[in-house]
């Protein structure tokens, strides 16, 4: 049998495997940025299904009246050729509501920051130098760094001492296949009962949490430097969940059911 | 409570450091690309993370985050199969290298990467569980999420893909490695 016409039995293709799998040292594990990029996948509870945040949000109720406040309308996001000007070095910073706890006497405020689309390599060195600088990086690392890319986070700031806590973050998705919304599980060590943040996509006009008890329609703000609509809602446990539905622009409806 | 969620930590923590250079190899062979087999593995474990209690409970980890990593495989390369297909069509070379240094050997892997990524997403994953990651069909299926005679069928269009180059079966016979 020459070389040329012999043929490979599975021994054969094992050892190419082996040898193929020897072209790469794996290096050390990042455990750390396993564990910070898990807790992050953790808070998010993407609502693709809606039963995972169904399940997680599951006993809720609104804010009181007077609870989510501030709720400015942000300005529209700009597309000027500048990254300054398309805040690729410093965020816009959106307003989404203020948590005022009695159980803690504490205030709460919740905003989105979003940093605009680095365009070049240049863009992303600089963007990363600058969130280093506010504190985000820590956040943002784990997430591909790509041009093009437009990264959120949701930071929750407490009113007195200035303490801020990245509460939620990650990429704006693109296009595509996207669920109708997405929900946050803000973590209970930052405010008593549960607070959660949400956002819904382009299309959607009104979304309402029908509980078994009557429904709730948070209000919807535009985020400057997204497209998608956010909104907040405050947990409570007296309360259980039976479905949440969105409205789009034509007034279709759908519903995702609880369970 | 506490000592138990110290011991969940304690036991992922074991469970990454230990896995982690098997998983980058696995995932190295799937995309041929150091960053992308670092993002999948990577992105895999952190998905484990989150449900590690249960993982645990379930007692077979490794199937777990196999499943995870072959599942975020081949949802990524149906998002991008249009660049990926362009790519690969641009880089075919099937040379015969020379083998008697290590430029040869590197030319070797880089070879046998391409053609594995010439395999269909599908096809190049059956190889890969079935001949490097040494699992049964059942296994593979499993992990896959797909019927056994789907790993058969995969597994066979594959290898005969791979038999059909060559310069593939020249190289096992040669540069010392039988």
């Amino acid at each position: 049998m020459t070389i040329e016409d012999r043929d490979m039995d599975d021994q054969d293709v094992t050892l190419l495997l082996r040898e193929a799998a020897g072209g790469i040292e794996p290096g050390a594990a990042p455990y750390a940025a396993v564990v910070r990029g898990g807790k992050r996948r953790r808070a998010r509870r993407w609502a693709a299904g809606a039963v995972t945040v169904l399940a997680l949000t599951g006993v809720a109720g609104t804010f009181g009246a007077g609870a989510l406040m501030d709720r400015p309308e942000p300005v529209a996001a700009e597309t000027a050729p500048s990254p300054e000007r398309r805040h690729v070095y410093t965020p816009w910073v959106t307003p989404l509501a203020t948590v005022r706890d009695g159980a803690n006497a504490s205030e709460l405020r919740l905003s989105v920051e979003v940093w605009g689309a680095p365009r070049n390599a240049a863009e992303i060195r600089e963007q990363k130098a600058r969130m280093v600088r506010h504190g985000v990086w820590r956040d943002r690392e784990s997430d591909p760094v790509r041009p093009g890319d437009v990264w959120f986070s949701v930071v929750a700031t407490r009113v007195g001492d200035g303490r801020r806590t990245v509460v939620v973050s990650g990429l704006e998705q693109a296009g595509g296949e996207r669920p109708g919304y997405v929900a946050y599980d803000l973590p209970g060590d930052l405010v008593s009962g549960r607070v959660v943040v949400g956002h819904v996509s382009p299309d959607v006009r009104r979304i309402t949490y029908q509980w078994r008890d009557g429904s709730s329609d948070p209000g919807l703000i535009q985020v400057a430097g997204l497209k998608d609509r956010w909104f907040a809602l405050r947990a409570d446990a007296g309360r259980r969940l039976r479905a949440i539905t969105t409205v789009d622009a034509a007034g279709e409806s759908k519903t995702w059911p609880a369970s | 409570m506490g000592d138990r969620k110290q011991a969940l930590d304690e036991e992922f923590h074991g469970f990454v450091m230990s896995r982690w250079p098997r998983l980058m190899r696995t995932a190295f062979l799937l995309t041929g690309e150091r960053h992308a087999a670092e993002d999948l593995v990577q992105s895999s474990l952190e998905r484990a993370y989150v449900s590690w209690r249960r993982v645990s409970a379930a007692g077979d980890p490794d199937a777990y985050v196999r499943r995870i990593l072959i599942n975020a495989h081949a949802r990524r390369h149906r998002r991008k199969l249009k660049e990926y297909l362009r790519a690969r069509d641009e880089v075919q070379e099937w040379d015969e290298p020379e083998r008697d240094d290590r430029m040869a050997q590197a030319e070797d892997r880089s070879m046998l990467l391409r053609a594995l990524a010439r395999l269909p997403a599908r096809q190049r994953e059956a190889v890969v569980l079935r001949y490097w990651e040494d699992l049964t069909e059942t296994q593979a299926a499993e992990a896959m999420g797909c019927s056994v005679g789907a790993v058969k069928s995969n597994t066979a269009k594959g290898i005969a893909k791979l038999r059909a180059i060559p310069g593939l079966a020249a190289m096992v016979t040669s540069g010392g490695r039988r």
